[in-house]
């Protein structure tokens, strides 16, 4: 074989990398742009899912908003507490996670529960279920069951119950909150893990018509609203509605609720504080 | 974010990730050459053999390329194995190297494959690497059989250059050209869209 | 400093070992490459002129021609000839009579026409009894006066070909690229 052949191959080969080379290295050096070393970091550590639950277009601009301090490093709800304590540690501050946020169905007919209006036999989906009839389930406030949230989920979090009731599994929501968004009876609701109590449904029907269709309809009969010792739970609009700010989850709505349309979770999980920098945490 | 099984990371270039059907990369060999199932094939085998070669090597030096300079990097040796991969086919098989014409050399911009070094050889293991490339190449080289076998079938009344349609078959002329190529690659893709659907209901 | 050198070292490594490999691969592949495209253009050569004629590659004026001859008298010459397509360059082998009257043989070397259409020049499937009756056309057809071609009909005269259904401009092209690649090569050879 020809030695020389070769030698002027790789020489010119080698000639126009030294030279693209050098002038990459050049470039690198003058037009260096001081990006944080922070920022990738972060990517690294975040889900990389795009998902945009913490608000932002993607984990890109996440840890960017994270590095310039305009995002909390607990601010991606997929990676959870694991990934906010990893990004805290980049960011050098000492982090304790956030009050977790977690999907709830507020609806509880089931088959059971509720009266049919008929049998639905087009496509299987919530949407296309609301543009012809509503489904199969009578109430107009209600969840059809067809699980247009539970296809949605990226992270199999909404299962749909044999009774056609979505159910959230606690452990894997990550309060990316695309259920909220699909569901066209704006049914699903973020709240944060540690509340107790809620009122369950959505009729605003007259009572009458509510108490006939589904026996856990709030009937709007106002026995809640007398028992609440704080002034946090009214019938509005013919429905109870639980107001946060005073809502103390003492659970004694649930109590005398004869549809029991209130639920009041009996263990309680302890809330965890609100990130707090670590500069704060000095002062 | 479950790691994925070897196993997994394999398949899914076949399917899930399917660098034509669902990543709609690397659309201009797919279109241009896929007149003849034998093309088809040949330029499926030929990507493969490029990737799987890059993502071996890309991955073995993920660590000393600079970041810098890591297209840069990639981009030469991806050159390197489709200059290979031309030389050979043109020595050895000079017929399909004179079918498929410049779209071997275009291997090199081919996005599958700088895509798949820069999304993951440059941050997996050499077998991890060697297996989504396997994977992918395999996913390209299906649907490029596929949608040749189908033009060629149509267009030609041939398959791998054998008759096999009736005589009185008149040929779809507009197979053999662009907007069969479009045509039918909408449709494999729309197929494939209806089965994930049918699938996840 | 330390990245700087190490951008450069590892780009310019990249690029000497990427060099000396495809130098290698030349030097494997080369022999292969030409001694097909010797054998096609060989077998084009001997395809376009009289069968048991001696064949002598002669070079005159930048341009590369074959003589064919018989007994020591030149029976033909042969050279190949090109020119834009309807969409891509025609490149053919055409061989011709000693006395540039007439046309021995022609064969398409390479075009890039719009298949189903343009590609009939070459090969036409739908003619199942003679796929290559378009070029085969050519054959011991007269040039002088020059080629034309017909639409629809059978020729009539000895300088007539028909022209391809669906492709009439590559057709045309065919005669062109002939009509002037023979009275080039005619002025090189007769000068």
């Amino acid at each position: 074989m020809d030695i020389q052949s070769i030698l002027i191959a790789a020489g010119s080969m080698g000639g126009l990398g030294l030279v693209f080379a050098t002038v990459l290295a050049i470039a690198n050096k003058k037009l260096h742009v001081e990006e944080d070393p922070r920022v990738i970091e972060i990517i690294d550590v975040l889900p990389g899912a795009n998902c945009g639950g913490c608000g932002y277009p993607g984990c890109q601009a996440f840890a960017d908003a994270v590095v310039k301090g305009d995002a909390p490093v607990g601010g991606c709800p997929v990676g959870g507490s694991d990934v906010a304590d990893l990004v805290a540690k980049i960011m050098g501050v000492e982090v304790k996670t956030g009050e977790r946020e977690v999907a709830r169905c507020m609806c509880q007919g089931g088959l059971k529960e509720i009266a049919y209006q008929g049998e639905y036999r087009g496509a299987q989906s919530c949407i296309a279920a609301t543009l012809v009839s509503g489904g199969k389930k009578l109430c107009e406030f209600g969840c059809m069951g067809l699980g247009d949230c539970a296809a949605i989920c990226p992270f199999g979090a909404i299962t749909i119950s044999e009774n056609r009731l979505p159910v959230v599994d606690n452990e894997k929501c990550v309060g990316c909150g695309k259920c909220v968004d699909v569901c066209p009876r704006d049914l699903m609701e973020m709240h944060p893990i540690s509340y107790k109590d809620r009122v369950l449904c959505k009729n605003h029907d007259i009572g009458r018509y509510a108490m006939k269709i589904c026996t856990r309809s709030c009937i709007a009969c106002g026995l809640c609203e007398k028992k609440c010792p704080f002034d946090a739970i009214h019938v509005i609009d013919n429905l109870a509605v639980i107001d946060y700010e005073k809502c103390k989850h003492c659970g004694l709505c649930s109590t005398v609720c004869p549809n029991e349309a209130i639920e009041h979770i009996k263990k309680a999980r302890k809330p965890k504080p609100a990130p707090v920098p670590a500069e704060e945490v000095e002062k | 974010m479950k790691e994925k099984t070897a196993i997994q990371e394999f398949v899914k270039g076949i399917w899930d990730e399917n660098p034509i059907l669902v990543q709609l990369l690397g659309l201009c060999p797919t279109l241009a050459v896929t007149t003849a199932a034998e093309n088809g094939l040949a330029m499926g085998m030929a990507a493969t053999f490029v990737l799987l070669c890059s993502s071996f090597l890309v991955s073995m030096f993920r660590k000393v390329i600079p970041g810098q300079v890591r297209i840069a990097a990639y981009i030469v040796i991806i050159a390197t194995f489709v200059t290979i991969a031309d030389r050979f086919l043109a020595a050895f098989v000079p017929d399909i190297s004179k079918s498929l014409g410049p779209f071997i050399p275009l291997i090199i911009v081919n996005c599958i494959i700088l895509g798949r070094q820069e999304a993951f050889a440059s941050k997996n293991g050499i077998g991890r690497s060697l297996l989504d490339a396997l994977g992918m190449g395999l996913g390209f080289t299906l649907v490029l059989l596929v949608l040749s076998s189908i033009r060629e079938i149509l267009g030609s009344g041939t398959w791998f250059g054998m008759n096999i349609m009736w005589e009185s078959f008149a040929e779809w002329g507009v197979m053999s050209q662009a907007p069969g190529a479009f045509i039918t690659l909408g449709c494999l893709i729309a197929g494939a869209n209806w089965i994930n659907a049918r699938r996840k209901a | 400093m330390k990245s700087t050198a190490k951008i450069i070292i590892v780009l310019t490594l990249i690029t000497v070992i990427s060099g000396a490999v495809l130098a290698v691969l030349d030097a494997y592949t080369k022999p292969r490459i030409d001694a097909y495209k010797n054998k096609i253009r060989n077998e084009a050569v001997s395809q376009v002129l009289p069968e048991n004629v001696k064949i002598e590659t002669i070079n005159k004026a930048d341009q590369t021609f074959y003589k064919a001859s018989k007994n020591e008298e030149v029976v033909g010459y042969a050279f190949q000839v090109s020119g834009g397509g309807y969409q891509s360059e025609l490149v053919l082998m055409v061989g011709v009579t000693a006395d540039f009257s007439k046309i021995i043989a022609a064969k398409i070397l390479s075009q890039v026409e719009t298949p189903g259409l343009g590609t009939k020049i070459e090969n036409d499937p739908s003619n199942k009894e003679d796929p290559s009756w378009f070029v085969d056309q050519f054959k011991n057809l007269s040039v002088a006066p020059a080629i034309t071609y017909v639409k629809n009909v059978k020729p009539s005269k000895d300088n007539e070909i028909q022209a391809i259904t669906g492709a009439t401009i590559s057709s045309a092209a065919v005669v062109s690229v002939l009509n002037k690649g023979i009275e080039k090569f005619k002025a090189i050879i007769q000068e």
